[in-house]
């Protein structure tokens, strides 16, 4: 035993972790992975479905992972590890044995005491013995013993939308949401479920939803069945390196934590999310001979696309896929499931100690003909029947350094690149390197890979991020990331370059309070053709925030989080917006009632400096409503756990100082304020 | 032809950054390493950034610096000598910058020396001359630079740097060489690693944030990367000391114009 493993053991003792996290029965989003998801939905239009890493940490939350045994995949379900820390756990079991005790996490070369901290809640550590594999009961057997959830959950806006006025409204259906989730797990090996949902406006049981629900999801998923070692039946997702060729679900991009760039996923997911878009439906298997992994799939769906014309020969055309997933308009309903989509795609990865090399490929074909509007940004964008990518890639772990990255093809057009190293300089210190280049014709339809764009395509750029400790409880994280677009976009009308910084310093004084300062600046520079004179300017936007946040117990069980936010945005005029937010939340360990209660007042010269803010919400359910105009928000959100069966309740209201009102199109709503009540109910039996 | 396909970005380069003549080109290879974060840094190259560095230099040291350009014409080359005497350090310095049809040299005499243990201070005397072909004739200028370091403790150094506070003008246009202030911190995170800041304000343009990365990765081979802002510049470079002689190789890219080397030698007796 080395002297210095003892020692670290010793002092990690001495600065034991809070107990009793276990006790309250939903696994606690760690900070960091809080503000992960919340950049991500800024970053984005609409909400986010993060639903599968809840589920990944809910599921280890139950049956904690032996980090003694745990591989690679499953490592990173934790959701909080790099793969560079992923990588040095495991050289650190290899090179010592099985760690002794939770408190020996910190001593691991890139683990800190928060970190370990985070994590406890879903590891243990216990000998590593040869993995047991739970037996397959045949169907009965498996339906007995399972884990079974069923979640009910419902709510709508209050007041009346102008789409549902009238006696002959213009949405079909109420405003309503409903969803449902029937689900069954037993262990790892077999996990079976259905998901339904219905968005506000559209039909239940009747016109053109006959059977109910708009969405029906149904998924089967078993590991180590006979000869394969993973199956996928239904909705499943697909991901592959580093998203360059097929990525579905959630994909991380930038945001305050600054190394989490590599990608590191299983091929093979089961599809639980309400999305109706982003998944694959049909059938995946997987089948490893060491070293070698094979995975194949095939997927057959309809989708929704925006139907033009047809050709003089019958065929459809499309002009671009409808992402909304809504189908309450006339023209929603013509364009609902009116393309059939087929991909087929397939990995061959070699794992060999500290190299993964794998390659990749998907095609994809549609029943219609894509022609986009003839616009100049379009010209290398995709267009026609069907096609191909192909890709190569990497992962290598040497000493402190972890290298990753992908070389993409599209069939008969540009080439993509990715590639990243990402290391710890000094134990205090890690250091993160990403370049990507993506030809501007480099097409691929189901990729989501590290980008400034909204698609890795038509883009190269160089990101750098570095994260420091620099005494016990303050870090400092920073990025910065510049880039070029050298084709045309949406956004400009010549090639244009811009860059993006962060700067974050993180303070834990104690371990219940935390408190954090950043500031973000963006700034991109292309040009845009004046409306009045049809001349081309240059154009310059800049965007920066300054934000404080400050968490407080102010007594047990009663936490307190301020937050301070100044946005100043400048484009074609200057806006600047600020948001104060105080939040208040009741947890107590042992009592079956909880509840957070929010109340934010904003003011924002207008949309061009809104403000986005995390907000405590239903389990599963995640949407960040931008603050803009002049107003305030307030919710309270009630959560009661009565033995088997758990009941939350939301109710929120943005209220509005400055206008009569809100919304536009069919969403508008005549009046100051918006309220919605959302009620869940989760059984587990 | 390549020459004539560049013209418009030259054009825009000059305007945008350069002041036309008379600019202060930057050497040393360390320095475009750390994206020329640099003007709280002692090192042989110092008397280009900031003079306040040079007593730190007690060995009588020679060196010589390349930068490509981003295109041929566009290239930099410098040559320098430094004596350590007994009150402080005496550097000289020439460099050249352009081509044939035009280019500009500078002659420099510099002296540092230390005000107290831990300040010190450097001024510098230069000499500009610029000519360019055809009718255009030729330009001479006189100007002066100083800049002071400070070392807090040992993790923290701070420096001051400023170029041509007289504005001094030249040329049948009386056109102003530029007035460019360099404020910087670094900090040593640990004995293998260096972290820099700084912020670069010419009279004319934007404040130009920069930030920079040293690293040793093993004993005498650095590691260094640094970003500009304004414009954006990412650098990159690795340095290694081999007894008495040091070498820098950096390549710096810009999102548009593409890429730029630097290399630079020196010699200590």
């Amino acid at each position: 035993m080395h002297f210095k493993r003892i020692f670290f053991l010793w002092l990690s003792l001495v600065f034991a972790f809070p107990d009793g996290a276990r006790a309250q029965d939903d696994p606690p989003l760690s900070s960091g992975l809080q503000s992960l998801i919340e950049e991500l939905a800024a970053s984005r239009e609409g909400g986010i479905d993060y639903q599968y890493i809840v589920e990944d940490l809910q599921e280890l939350f139950h049956q904690p992972l032996n980090i003694n045994q745990a591989d690679a995949e499953t490592l990173g379900r934790l959701h909080m590890l790099t793969p560079y820390q992923i990588q040095s756990l495991i050289r650190y079991r290899e090179r010592y044995g099985p760690l002794l005790s939770i408190y020996e996490l910190p001593v691991v070369f890139g683990f800190t005491i928060r970190l370990a901290q985070q994590m406890k809640p879903f590891i243990t550590v216990a000998p590593s013995r040869l993995q047991r594999q739970q037996p397959l009961l045949g169907l009965a057997g498996l339906i007995g013993n399972s884990r079974k959830h069923l979640i009910l959950r419902s709510g709508q806006t209050l007041e009346r939308q102008k789409g549902y006025v009238g006696p002959d409204p213009t949405y079909p259906g109420s405003p309503l949401r409903v969803y449902s989730q029937l689900g069954l797990k037993y262990h790892n090996r077999f996990r079976l479920g259905a998901t339904l949902d219905k968005d506000p406006g559209e039909t239940f049981l009747r016109a053109d939803n006959p059977w109910g629900f708009d969405f029906h999801s149904i998924h089967l998923f078993v590991q180590n069945v006979r000869w394969m070692d993973k199956l996928a039946v239904g909705d499943y997702d697909i991901r592959y390196g580093q998203g360059l060729v097929a990525w579905s679900g959630l994909a991380f991009s930038k945001s305050s934590m600054v190394l989490n760039l590599a990608r590191h996923a299983a091929t093979i997911d089961p599809y639980t999310s309400a999305n109706e878009n982003d998944f694959f439906r049909g059938v995946a298997i997987e089948k490893k001979w060491l070293p070698l992994t094979v995975s194949l799939f095939y997927s057959g769906k309809h989708i929704d696309a925006n139907l033009q014309d047809t050709t003089p020969s019958g065929a459809k055309v499309f002009s671009s896929f409808q992402q909304s997933g809504y189908h309450r308009l006339a023209g929603e309903l013509f364009d609902e499931r009116s393309l059939r989509e087929q991909v087929v795609g397939g990995s061959v990865a070699y794992n060999k100690g500290r190299m993964k090399l794998a390659l990749n490929g998907i095609h994809y074909a549609y029943d219609g003909l894509m022609i986009r509007e003839p616009r100049p940004e379009n010209a290398y964008r995709f267009s026609g029947r069907s096609n191909s990518n192909l890709s190569l890639d990497y992962r290598l772990s040497l000493n402190r350094l972890y290298f990753f990255g992908e070389q993409a093809w599209s069939m008969g057009e540009g080439l993509a690149w990715l590639n990243g190293v990402h290391g710890r300089l000094t134990p205090g210190v890690g250091l993160c390197l990403l370049h990507r280049y993506y030809e501007r014709d480099y097409q691929a339809l189901y990729a989501a890979a590290f980008a400034e764009g909204p698609r890795p395509q038509n883009e190269q750029g160089i990101y750098l991020g570095m994260e420091a400790e620099i005494r016990g409880g303050l870090f400092l994280r920073a990025y910065m990331d510049t880039w070029r677009f050298p084709w045309l976009t949406h956004a400009s009308a010549t090639p244009s370059t811009g860059w993006d910084g962060l700067i974050q310093l993180d303070y834990t004084p104690t371990k219940h309070s935390m408190m954090y300062l950043r500031f973000q600046r963006k700034s991109s520079s292309g040009s845009r053709v004046d409306a009045d004179s049809g001349l081309m300017m240059a154009r310059e936007t800049r965007r920066s925030k300054l934000r404080y946040h400050f968490r407080y117990p102010l007594a047990a069980h009663l936490v307190s989080d301020t937050r301070m936010e100044y946005v100043y945005a400048r484009s074609d005029d200057l806006s600047q917006g600020v948001m104060l937010c105080q939040d208040i939340g009741f947890h107590p360990g042992r009592m079956p009632l909880r509840f957070d209660i929010r109340f934010a007042l904003f003011h924002t010269d207008d949309y061009e400096s809104r403000i986005y803010a995390y907000e405590d919400d239903l389990l599963y359910v995640f949407s960040i409503p931008p603050y803009y105009s002049r107003g305030y928000r307030t919710y309270l959100n009630l959560k009661y756990s009565a033995g088997q069966a758990d009941f939350w309740l939301k109710l929120a209201r943005t209220g509005y100082a400055d206008r009569q009102i809100i919304g536009s199109g069919w969403n508008e709503i005549q009046g100051s304020h918006k309220t919605t009540l959302y009620m869940q109910m989760r059984l587990r039996f | 032809m390549r020459m004539v396909l560049l013209f418009p970005v030259l054009v825009m380069v000059f305007a945008f950054r350069a002041g036309a003549v008379n600019d202060n080109h930057p050497a040393g290879g360390r320095s475009a390493g750390l994206a020329h974060a640099s003007v709280m840094l002692a090192d042989f190259w110092c008397f280009h950034h900031n003079q306040g560095g040079l007593p730190y230099v007690r060995n009588l040291m020679v060196g010589f610096h390349h930068h490509s350009g981003f295109v041929r014409e566009m290239a930099h080359q410098s040559l320098a000598l430094i004596v350590p005497t007994s009150s402080g350090s005496l550097a000289g310095s020439f460099s050249y910058y352009g081509f044939s049809h035009y280019h500009q040299t500078k002659a420099a005499v510099a002296y540092g020396l230390h005000l107290s243990g831990r300040l010190t201070a450097g001024i510098q005397l230069d000499y500009f001359h610029t000519r360019i072909a055809g009718i255009y004739g030729r330009q001479r200028l006189f100007t002066f630079e100083a800049g002071v370091q400070y070392r807090v403790n040992e993790k923290w150094q701070l420096g001051a740097h400023l170029f041509n506070p007289v504005r001094q003008k030249a040329g049948l246009y009386e056109e102003a060489a530029p007035c460019i202030l360099r404020l910087g911190a670094a900090w040593r995170f640990s004995e293998n690693l260096l972290f820099c800041l700084e912020a670069e304000k010419d009279l004319e343009q934007q404040v130009m944030p920069k930030m920079a990365i040293e690293y040793e990765l093993v004993p005498l081979l650095f590691l260094r990367t640094g970003i500009a802002l304004e414009p954006v510049l990412n650098s990159f470079g690795v340095g290694y000391c081999w007894q008495e002689l040091q070498a820098d190789l950096a390549f710096s890219f810009h999102p548009s114009l593409g890429q730029v080397s630097n290399f630079s030698l020196t010699y200590a007796f």
